[in-house]
């Protein structure tokens, strides 16, 4: 059965547009932080260490999740049904 | 006299017992906390928090040290009492009595095994526990969860062997059953086995999302803060600094996220959040320095709090729509608002918000990698952090509240006010420990703590992650889409291996038998003429087949005795 759309599902590109610039100007403040604390503070010098290691690292998770476990781990029954 | 606060738990399941659910049954089931911390009170050290009090009792040749009050009992003992508070009103509405009465010996076993100063006293209150607890995984209105309570108990009495083996083995060596660090010898290693079991740490892992997928609503509430956090106390009596802690720790966090993603059950998706943040917590517990322990300990208490909360939220979808499957639900966040706004707390608590507890306790142990120059840990920790914020803060959240349920909406319901109040009884704790940490959580720490969460740069990256995970979700959304699968974990051995060793055993012996009584057949046969042949000859022809008769009814009452009514 085709899922229908709800608003929240609609409204996702809008929802990219929102967060990435949410990343970009928290990389542009690590880069202030950085930049205030001359490299020295505790703040990495990568200003957007952080946001690039939640994007990628939730990429890496699905596609472990569904490249190893759906295909390895997945079955489409359940122990108590059959 | 001693009174011990599970005395007070046992007068409320006896009561319980006696009574059902009276009103006077009702105020005691409220004011339970309170009795208990009434019987505690006395022992309580009362020149600063750090002092140690113990109370002993000779039993025998015995001395059993049955409380043992120290900053790390407190901070347990505190945080149950106030958990089982909330969770009494949560379960306020259930009239089961068998129900009732496990979940007070369950919550005052735990009492007593975190208060406990022996192994020994800790190996009663942690059997009671076992048993207790089995009784609340089981859900009268699910045939199946009776054998999931098998299985529960299975893999319970193998942790109870290991912990029994290694006390013999510590009393015939005539060594201290002092309640404190303990060396990785046979009987050491036993009791990791069985605290291991508890933790749920892989791979022994599987009963947990088994177990508590199948209870009751309030039965989960009150399961998925106790057992493991026994263990984790447990763990930092006996092995702090373990090195074999990180390495299972490590190991746990990574597979509970992994496997939280694809489950599709929300108790489920939970239960395996709870073994990666187990993780998290004997991690530290394995760093083994003031801050892991700290981290350890203070990500417990957080962990009780808002774990609580999202095992109250499922609790509810549960029993108000009769779906617990991702699969099968879906805007919810139109059905009910009040609900949303109590379950994103805990959502945002785990994933680690700042202002939230999760973030303070976490960060703890992040700094406690860190400082002790873990960088692979500190990678890993950060990376399962962004696992968990992706499944419970936007999978779950998204598929169960905001999309479409496939099979059209369900209806509206509302939430009970005592359902109402426990839950926000924990958002409530949830920010207090997270706004001022300082005033709340730290000087309840088995160390003082040195270091400041709150620094601009932590906030900063804690808040990249956060957005970084939040883009890449909104990209991801359509790969994450749930899907009613069944995820093979390690029970897999005992659930279908145990089956194939059940048919592999029951073969030969049905074989066997029907051999025998294939032989045994041919030679009554073979008996019977030969005696009709011989009574034929010497006496009347009734005579003879009477005996025959007679004969072979004996001979026929042993076969089904031997064999068919074996």
């Amino acid at each position: 059965m085709k899922r229908k759309q709800t608003k929240a599902e609609a409204g996702i590109p809008a929802s990219i547009l929102i967060s990435g610039t949410v990343c970009a100007l928290l990389a542009i403040a690590g880069y202030a932080l950085s930049d205030a604390s001359g490299g020295q503070g505790d703040w990495t010098e990568w200003p957007a260490a952080y946001a690039a290691a939640g994007f990628l690292g939730a990429f890496l998770w699905v596609w472990i999740a569904q490249g190893i476990g759906k295909k390895f781990l997945c079955r489409p029954w359940d122990f108590d049904e059959v | 006299m001693v009174m011990h606060p599970f005395f007070a738990f046992l007068f409320a399941a006896l009561l319980t017992l006696a009574k059902g659910r009276s009103p006077f049954q009702r105020a005691v089931h409220l004011a339970l906390p309170v009795l208990a911390f009434a019987c505690l009170y006395p022992y309580l050290p009362h020149e600063g928090i750090r002092e140690l009090h113990r109370l002993t009792l000779p039993v025998g040749s015995l001395s059993l040290q049955l409380l043992r009050i120290d900053t790390l009992s407190i901070l347990f003992c505190g945080v149950f009492l106030i958990y089982m508070l909330l969770a009494n009103l949560y379960a306020y509405a259930v009239k089961s009595r068998i129900h009732l009465i496990a979940s007070y010996l369950y919550a005052g076993s735990s009492l007593g095994a975190v208060l406990a100063g022996d192994l020994l006293v800790l190996f009663i209150f942690w059997e009671i526990m076992a048993l207790a607890s089995a009784v609340l995984v089981w859900n009268p209105e699910r045939e199946i969860s009776l054998r999931a309570v098998f299985r529960y108990l299975l893999i319970h009495a193998l942790g109870g062997l290991c912990f029994f083996a290694g006390l013999m083995l510590r009393m015939s060596e005539g060594q201290s059953l002092a309640l404190a660090a303990q060396p990785l010898d046979t009987a050491g290693a036993l009791f990791f086995a069985a605290f291991a079991v508890n933790a749920a740490l892989p791979p022994v892992h599987a009963w947990l999302p088994d177990a508590y997928s199948a209870s009751t609503p309030q039965g989960s509430v009150y399961l998925c803060a106790f057992t493991s956090k026994v263990a984790v106390f447990a763990f930092i009596r006996c092995f702090a600094g373990c090195d074999w802690l990180i390495g299972f720790g490590a190991a746990a966090a990574a597979l509970g996220v992994l496997f939280a993603m694809m489950a599709d059950d929300i108790r489920k998706l939970l239960s395996y959040h709870l073994i990666c943040q187990v993780g998290f917590m004997l991690a530290g517990v394995g760093i083994g320095t003031d801050l892991g322990i700290n981290g350890a300990a203070g990500h417990a208490v957080g962990n009780i709090l808002f774990k609580g909360l999202l095992f109250m939220a499922a609790g509810t979808i549960l029993s108000e729509t009769g779906f617990s499957r991702l699969s099968e639900l879906g805007g919810l966040a139109s059905r009910n608002r009040g609900l949303l706004a109590l379950y994103l707390v805990g959502a945002m608590a785990i994933s680690g918000f700042p202002g939230l507890n999760g973030y303070v306790t976490k960060s703890l142990l992040f700094a406690s990698a860190e400082k002790a120059h873990l960088q692979g840990l500190s990678v890993l920790f950060t990376w399962v952090s962004v696992g968990t914020f992706l499944s419970i803060g936007l999978k779950l959240t998204f598929f169960a509240f905001f999309a479409a349920r496939p099979a059209g909406p369900l209806p509206n319901f509302r939430l009970s006010v005592p359902v109402t109040l426990a839950m926000s009884g924990c958002v409530f704790l949830c920010f207090l420990f997270g706004l001022d940490p300082a005033a709340f959580l730290y000087p309840y720490l088995p160390y003082p703590v040195n270091y400041n969460v709150f620094s601009a740069g932590h906030i900063l990256g804690t808040l990249q992650l956060l957005a970084g995970t939040l883009t890449a979700f909104l990209f991801l959304k359509s790969s994450l889409l749930p899907k009613k699968v069944l995820t093979l974990d390690l029970d897999w051995i005992y659930r279908k291996g145990g089956l194939f060793i059940q048919r592999g055993l029951s073969m030969p012996l049905d074989q066997g038998q029907a051999g025998f009584q294939q032989n045994l057949s041919a030679s009554l046969k073979h008996l019977n003429q030969q005696l009709q042949r011989m009574f034929s000859s010497v006496t009347p022809p009734g005579a003879g087949a009477s005996l025959i008769t007679l004969l072979w009814g004996l001979l026929g009452a042993a076969v089904w005795f031997f064999g068919v009514g074996r």
